[in-house]
């Protein structure tokens, strides 16, 4: 079975934002509800570069989101994928602050009024319910069930890598060993978000070549403070 | 390295607030009651304060009207659909009790308010994204604060005066002030506020227990309804602004230690 994973290279982000307008335009939703580039800012220290970190749904090996829903919304799938099913879902917000990650949010309830431009009746199929990134799971099934390969044909590839302007973001099955997002992590020094929380996140961080010193900015910081 | 800073968890709101205040104020009020032998109740106060807290919580969730759906989980973990199915049994029992006073409905709704406490203390300790809930301690520190303003509500209600009814105040305030100086022990963001915390921590713990004793040595009715009303507001204005000042954690960017040391295999990286 694949567990499907993502592979993002700090040093190719350029936060330009493209990810998270893609994914809102893809599913619907607003952008950043899903995901967002946090802008860590300049650090003298590696030449004024400039870090920018992807964050979304990390999709763990054990979410903490998934053992608090109370209504069973939260659910993960064999290959990794968290899934939250809309119909379940009451808006609760449990999982909102049950993740580690700031991952999760509560759409605000949006009502179309029964005589407006273009709407049917009643809410919005996605209003007062929470959210998160998904891996575009719908553009992967169907990927999938036409042959196609989930990280390298496009049409199986979550919108966010699609667009990725700087080609930082990598998708696929990470056990796979041939796979790109395999090589990528063996290869490559990476880092992981909440490591000490042991929730076995399918997100990994590609640190750039200048990261001892963002590290070493990041302490002076701190010392500063 | 942290990425992100801690920001203002913005999903529990004041219902949900007010569900943990409403919710262990009538639990604890019940509790309190059978404990100090201050007998039937003449009002199903209780029952009614934890309905109003489910009622509020019910406003604040999105499709409310899925609210049944909390049912499916009880057995599997969620603490919030055990909260809900004992906070549920104990505004049922509590009710029946208030109507017909049967010792098995006394016991039923003992059991089912003691259980809809733990359940609410242990629901807030679950959410590992907000690490001030996050913590073994807090299931104590909510049951504490609630039986606090159960006991002071009770102090309000009581038609006879009995010595018993101090019992569950005053350990509830022992029990509090001791997690208030386990808080200002780790609290090391300077004197001020910590001048502060001690201060509050004076206010909501030393003068209730101050007027609790002025009361048990005959300082009268008025001394005990002040008490009572301090302790009531005490207890939840500390779970508001628990709820409330609840921070999502930092994010946290840490390398991935392998036995190579940098992580790096010889000959290579894939850029």
């Amino acid at each position: 079975m694949a567990r499907w994973a993502m592979v993002i290279d700090l040093e190719r982000c350029m936060g330009c934002k493209s990810c998270p307008v893609s994914c809102g335009q893809g599913n619907a939703v607003p952008p950043s509800s899903r995901r967002r580039v946090v802008d860590c800012g300049v650090f003298e220290r590696a030449g004024r570069q400039r870090l920018f970190v992807p964050v979304h749904c990390n999709h763990c090996s054990d979410p903490p989101c998934l053992e608090v829903c109370p209504t069973g919304a939260t659910w993960q799938r064999a290959d990794g994928i968290v899934v939250i099913d809309q119909k379940r879902c009451i808006g609760c917000g449990y999982c909102v602050v049950a993740c580690p990650y700031q991952a999760r949010t509560l759409l605000a309830c949006e009502y179309h009024l029964p005589f407006g431009p273009g709407n049917g009746s009643g809410r919005s199929a996605k209003g007062g319910i929470c959210t998160k990134c998904s891996f575009c799971l719908e553009r992967v099934d169907s990927g999938l069930a036409r042959g196609l390969r989930p990280g390298r044909d496009e049409e199986a590839t979550p919108f966010c890598v699609v667009h990725c302007t700087g080609g930082a973001l990598h998708f696929g099955d990470i056990e796979d060993e041939n796979s790109e997002v395999s090589r990528l992590v063996r290869e490559n020094r990476t880092a992981v978000l909440q490591q000490e929380l042991g929730t076995g996140p399918a997100v990994h961080y590609l640190v750039p070549s200048w990261w001892e010193d963002v590290l070493e900015s990041a302490l002076e910081e701190v010392a500063q403070e | 390295m942290r990425v992100a800073k801690a920001v203002p968890q913005a999903s529990w709101g004041l219902a949900a607030a007010a569900n943990l205040i409403l919710g262990g104020l009538g639990a604890s009020l019940h509790l309190c009651a059978l404990v100090a032998g201050a007998g039937r109740p003449d009002l199903p106060v209780a029952p009614a304060l934890a309905l109003a807290g489910f009622i509020i919580q019910g406003l604040e969730t999105g499709r409310p009207r899925q609210g049944y759906l909390v049912l499916s989980r009880l057995t599997s973990g969620s603490w919030m659909s055990r909260e809900a199915v004992l906070g549920g049994s104990f505004v049922i029992f509590g009710a029946l009790d208030w109507l017909f006073g049967h010792p098995l409905l006394t016991l039923a709704s003992a059991v089912s308010a003691t259980g809809y406490l733990a359940a609410q203390g242990a629901m807030v300790a679950a959410a590992r994204g907000v690490p001030s809930w996050n913590r073994n301690r807090v299931p104590l520190l909510l049951g504490s604060l609630s039986f606090m303003g159960g006991s002071g509500l009770l102090l309000l209600l009581k038609r006879t005066p009995s010595d018993q009814l101090y019992a569950p105040a005053i350990l509830s305030l022992v029990v509090l002030a001791v997690d208030a100086l386990l808080n200002l022990r780790s609290d090391s963001d300077g004197l001020g506020r910590r001048a502060r915390a001690l201060a509050f921590a004076l206010a909501v713990h030393a003068i209730p227990a101050a007027l609790i004793l002025a009361g048990l040595a005959g300082g009268g009715r008025m001394l005990e309804g002040a008490a009572g009303l301090l302790m009531i507001g005490a207890g939840a204005w500390i779970k508001l602004r628990f709820i409330r000042k609840g921070m999502l954690r930092p994010l946290v960017l840490t390398t991935v230690e392998t036995p190579g040391g940098r992580g790096t295999l010889p000959g290579g990286g894939a850029r």
